[in-house]
């Protein structure tokens, strides 16, 4: 009787194993990315001696001025920024998901720096604007992205716009209130439920793992409404994130030349943020030669999600870029 | 002849709180922003009992069904989960003794993405100093996630709107391999009239984090397993 319950309980299992799919496996629990999918617009490109697949779109006719946008994270991805698209009547937008985030290829530690994070920069400038200054237009991390860029090489941004940039030094936020993604925690990741059964042990997982809970982990921040509508995104690359986090945003000052970038500066703050007009008020517009500051009401950090608030940061940034 | 036919129906009533509170304390109260979550995971099971016929070896087989409450106000994390399991006790009559229990679990869980179901086998054992009333041992578990069915939600397939050429599944059966370690010391008592029962552990559990790609490689167990059972035996 025993044996009869063994042998039955081996053929179920046998026969549950041969149709399992492997997690890893394109588009298994999360988008696949670039390498993965021919699909997706990408373009490649060799950092650190990686060469890695890049998902990139751009909008407008080539022959207009560059503006680059650059995603928040590290780790995010452009797809709510997408709604700067309006912008192309007259300018050549770029918008790509950073190495490692989104839905480009994922990286590994050694690949993981500002250094890096500058050479993918100026590989994309290679590629889409190689003779002529760009304009910027970072959110979040995207903004401090920008101002290590506009600040080390001047001559090279010639318009720099920032969205809600995060801090620019960890001097900065130190003194600012904290904001803990306490998802990236071991303890939190064990102590869920799901991790029962999803370990985190690859990148799929762990992205996946991320998207369940990123909207409830950053609403508090981030958001007028804790009943907010979901933020548009593809992927989020949860081990860029964590490297970002942990080791090199812990440690950082991008304002020490910060007045070697002399043209105007424009930076929308949201009313319900974190990061938002009142910090920037306070900590980043003393820091810059010229800038220009308005608040976006009743939006949070991810205002270019809202169509009322990405039609005013617009017609603001239009203003701005015709000076 | 009846000797060897012995039977024990018992139900027990568990309640299990897992001690995440100052670990969650710690480290979701940035600022004035504090996320007044609770910070514990509550389990309340049924569990039947039933000792099986052997002479010289004692064999319980165990029937348990779990349901934990979500972790309130953050509502995509795991909004419910249950779990039932079945497993064997093997434990002879002797003071120093050692248990072992295997166990097959079939769980089940949902949040924002989707419903999962997940199927998991695990073996424990109790080395220790067992008396009529009460026993001291260690608790050693390991627990083998085998398989893990996902009906997607709509919110996963928002995910891959956009993307060209590129569908969302609607559900996945997959291979996802989960081990587990918990190793720590379990208490437990019963009263004179074995009506109540009441038992505890701790210990550390190991943990699954990315270890292929690295990112902690320097965590391999944590301090974070700890549980009070107290069951009512009818």
């Amino acid at each position: 009787m025993f044996l009869r319950y063994v042998f039955l309980f081996g053929l179920i299992f046998v026969t549950i194993a041969c149709g399992a799919k492997d997690p890893t496996a394109p588009n298994a629990i999360v988008p696949a990315t670039a390498e993965q999918n021919p699909n997706i617009p990408q373009v490649t490109i060799n950092i650190a001696g990686h060469d890695r697949a890049i998902h990139v779109e751009t909008f407008g006719n080539p022959a207009n001025p560059a503006i680059f946008v650059l995603h928040g994270g590290p780790g995010s991805d452009f797809r709510h920024l997408k709604s700067l698209s309006p912008l192309s009547d007259n300018y050549y937008l770029v918008m790509w998901d950073q190495r490692g985030s989104g839905l480009s290829e994922r990286i590994t530690r050694d690949e993981i720096s500002f250094q890096y994070w500058r050479d993918e920069f100026y590989a994309m400038k290679n590629l889409y604007s190689p003779s002529n200054p760009v304009g910027i237009i970072g959110q979040s991390w995207g903004g401090i992205y920008a101002v290590m860029i506009a600040t080390e090489t001047p001559a090279d941004v010639n318009k720099l716009i920032l969205l809600e940039p995060g801090y620019l030094s960890s001097h900065i936020n130190e003194q600012a209130e904290e904001i803990t993604y306490a998802i990236h925690e071991t303890w939190l990741q064990e102590m869920l439920w799901n991790a029962e059964f999803l370990s985190a042990s690859d990148h799929e997982q762990l992205d996946y793992k991320w998207m369940i809970n990123f909207d409830d982990a950053v609403s508090d921040y981030f958001y007028c409404n804790k009943n907010h509508a979901p933020l548009p995104t593809w992927r989020f690359g949860v081990y860029v994130s964590y490297v970002a986090s942990r080791e090199l945003l812990t440690d950082f000052d991008f304002t020490t030349k910060i007045t070697d970038y002399t043209n105007k500066v424009l930076i929308l703050g949201a009313e319900c943020s974190n990061l938002g007009f009142d910090f920037q008020m306070k900590f980043h517009v003393p820091l810059f030669t010229t800038v220009d500051i308005f608040e976006v009401a009743n939006a949070g950090h991810f205002f270019m999600a809202n169509s009322t608030a990405a039609t005013f940061a617009i017609d603001k940034i239009r203003t701005y870029l015709l000076e | 002849m009846r000797s060897h036919f012995l039977f024990l129906f018992s139900f027990l009533f568990i309640v299990t709180t897992q001690a995440n509170a100052q670990v969650f304390y710690g480290n979701l109260t940035p600022g004035k922003h504090s996320l007044a979550m609770h910070n514990s995971v509550f389990l309340a099971g049924l569990n039947y009992n039933r000792r099986l016929p052997i002479k010289l070896i004692q064999r319980d087989l165990n029937l348990q069904a779990e349901i934990s409450t979500p972790i309130f106000l953050l509502k995509d994390f795991d909004s419910w989960n249950i779990e039932l399991s079945a497993g064997v006790l093997f434990k002879n009559d002797q003071v120093w003794n050692t248990g072992i229990y295997l166990a097959q679990s079939l769980a089940t869980a949902d949040n924002i993405l989707g419903t999962h179901f997940s199927t998991s086998s695990s073996i424990t054992l109790q080395p220790g100093y067992y008396r009529n009333n009460w026993f001291l041992a260690a608790d050693l578990r390991l627990q083998i996630t085998e398989f893990t069915y996902i009906k997607f939600s709509q919110r996963h397939h928002d995910f891959y709107a956009d993307i060209a050429n590129t569908q969302a599944p609607d559900s996945a059966l997959l291979s996802m391999p989960n081990t587990r370690l918990l190793l720590g010391f379990i208490y437990g008592r019963t009263n004179k009239t074995k009506t109540w029962s009441f038992m505890t552990s701790g210990g550390l559990l190991s943990t699954n984090q990315a270890q292929s790609i690295s990112i902690f490689p320097e965590v391999g167990l944590m301090p974070f397993y700890f549980s009070v059972d107290i069951s009512r035996h009818f």
